[in-house]
């Protein structure tokens, strides 16, 4: 598959058809990728594809300046465009979307606490099998024991986004809820508890902020000044409200592709925070993001017959 | 219950349309009607202008109950204000519930400007509510022990 979408990419850019390919390329470490910004036909032999990919790619349409743009595209990179055509931030005639099959991803979160702390030296996939390496140890098992919740139960139907529609995609089994299921379990006290401990983990870097595709303002609000609405360090108070600020500006357009959970340098996953404001906004507004781009947004407009049953 | 409970009161930040609460207020005070003094009233253009983060705000700066009150729906002088702002908070008190913040703490309510004696119920529930959860200190930022 990677030896296909090498002479697409190079073939898309030797024609002039895309000025540039936003793809993936091998990182520095074991089981990391980057992203690849490949502008000439030569550099598109470094994409690869596999379940190590990472970032969400959508994130940096905003940021590039060539006229057409290709765009490797799994499901979480497709619901994005969509949210991002469906806002005005990104012209639909501007991208090809790449469409690959997907079957999951790897969590590393997962991948290092099976290994318990254990430093990969050598990692790489086979087939069905990821095989990993230390100084004095080897493990070799499926990779889809370190599947990444958020792709359990995706949801993969084509938003009529693609150029070139994935094949063959067979979604992993699981629900991605089901994190969120628990959370929703606790009592009031032990919810707190979880919220604050994440937030005083957090270090206030906006990791999360920056491998959002969704995450779109010119100037951030922890970024502004006068006034300066959160302080400059990580005060938990302040990480708290940056978190709740965050999910509200997300609610309706965030496409659960989890890349704030994955970008995370101390582990912090809220996504239950996005997953609740996902659930409202279909149980009681009957609203979806990311498969249609002519959808209504969910906050800023309103329907008249909206429920008002905790309004005094 | 220590005496030091008992002399809490609680702080209740109320933000309140310029056009239809602010005015029901004006009218709950003109007609002399008793209600709990403990809200401070933020006067705003129309509910819709309220940004989640101001009431979150609220809360880190010391508030321990936030009001949020508007225009009935149909009345709102900029058409639909309150109509947007009914979906934020809706959306906002399911966050809140999601990390374990009481929905006592966050209420809204529509008051028109006839609407005096509902302005004084309003607050005088609202204060009862708080009162009854006891300080809010969740979200509240160390050192910022009281707002005026």
């Amino acid at each position: 598959m990677t030896t296909n979408l090498r002479e697409t990419a190079a073939r898309l850019l030797a024609e002039g058809t895309v000025q540039l390919v936003l793809g993936w390329e091998r990182g520095t470490l074991p089981l990391r990728t980057t992203p690849l910004f490949a502008r000439e036909p030569g550099e598109a032999g470094r994409l690869v594809y596999d379940p190590t990919c990472d970032q969400n790619l959508a994130g940096y349409l905003g940021r590039v300046k060539e006229e057409r743009v290709a765009l490797i595209a799994r499901p979480c990179e497709a619901r994005a465009l969509v949210e991002q055509v469906r806002e005005n931030r990104i012209d639909r005639d501007r991208v090809l979307a790449i469409g690959l099959p997907c079957s999951g991803r790897i969590s590393r979160s997962a991948l290092a606490s099976r290994l318990t702390g254990r430093v990969i030296r050598e990692g790489r996939l086979a087939a069905d099998r990821l095989v990993v390496a230390g100084d004095d140890w080897r493990e070799e098992f499926p990779w889809t024991e370190v599947l990444d919740p958020v792709c359990r139960g995706c949801r993969l139907p084509d938003p009529g986004i693609y150029w070139a529609a994935p094949e063959g995609a067979v979604p992993p089994e699981g629900d991605r809820f089901a994190e969120f299921d628990r959370r929703r379990s606790l009592s009031p006290e032990q919810r707190r508890d979880e919220f604050r401990q994440a937030a005083e983990r957090c270090l206030a870097c906006y990791a999360c902020r920056q491998a959002c595709p969704m995450c779109s303002c010119a100037e951030c609000i922890t970024d502004r000044t006068a006034p300066a609405w959160l302080g400059p360090a990580a005060d938990p108070s302040d990480t708290m409200l940056f978190h709740l600020v965050r999910a509200m500006h997300l609610a309706g357009r965030c496409v659960d592709c989890g890349a704030c959970a994955r970008a995370c340098p101390v582990g912090v996953d809220l996504r239950h925070l996005h997953l609740a404001l996902e659930r409202e906004g279909s149980e009681r507004f009957d609203h979806c993001p990311g498969l249609d781009p002519a959808s209504r947004p969910l906050v800023g407009g309103f329907r008249p017959d909206d429920r008002e049953e905790f309004i005094l | 219950m220590t005496s030091a409970n008992a002399a809490w009161e609680p702080k209740i930040v109320a933000f309140l349309c310029h056009w239809c609460s602010y005015a029901g207020a004006d009218l709950a005070g003109i007609s002399r009607l008793q209600y709990p003094p403990n809200v401070r009233v933020l006067r705003v253009p129309c509910s819709g202008a309220v940004n989640p983060f101001y009431i979150l705000k609220a809360l880190q700066r010391g508030a321990d109950g936030v009001l949020v009150s508007g225009c009935h729906p149909g009345d709102c002088h900029y058409l639909a204000g309150n109509l947007v702002a009914r979906r934020k908070f809706a959306l906002l008190r399911k966050l809140l519930e999601q990390v374990g913040i009481e929905e006592q703490r966050v209420q809204f309510s529509w008051v028109s400007a006839a609407e005096g004696q509902k302005f004084a119920d309003v607050i005088a529930k609202v204060v009862g509510d708080v009162k009854a959860l006891g300080p809010a200190g969740f979200l509240l930022k160390a050192g910022r022990t009281s707002c005026p």
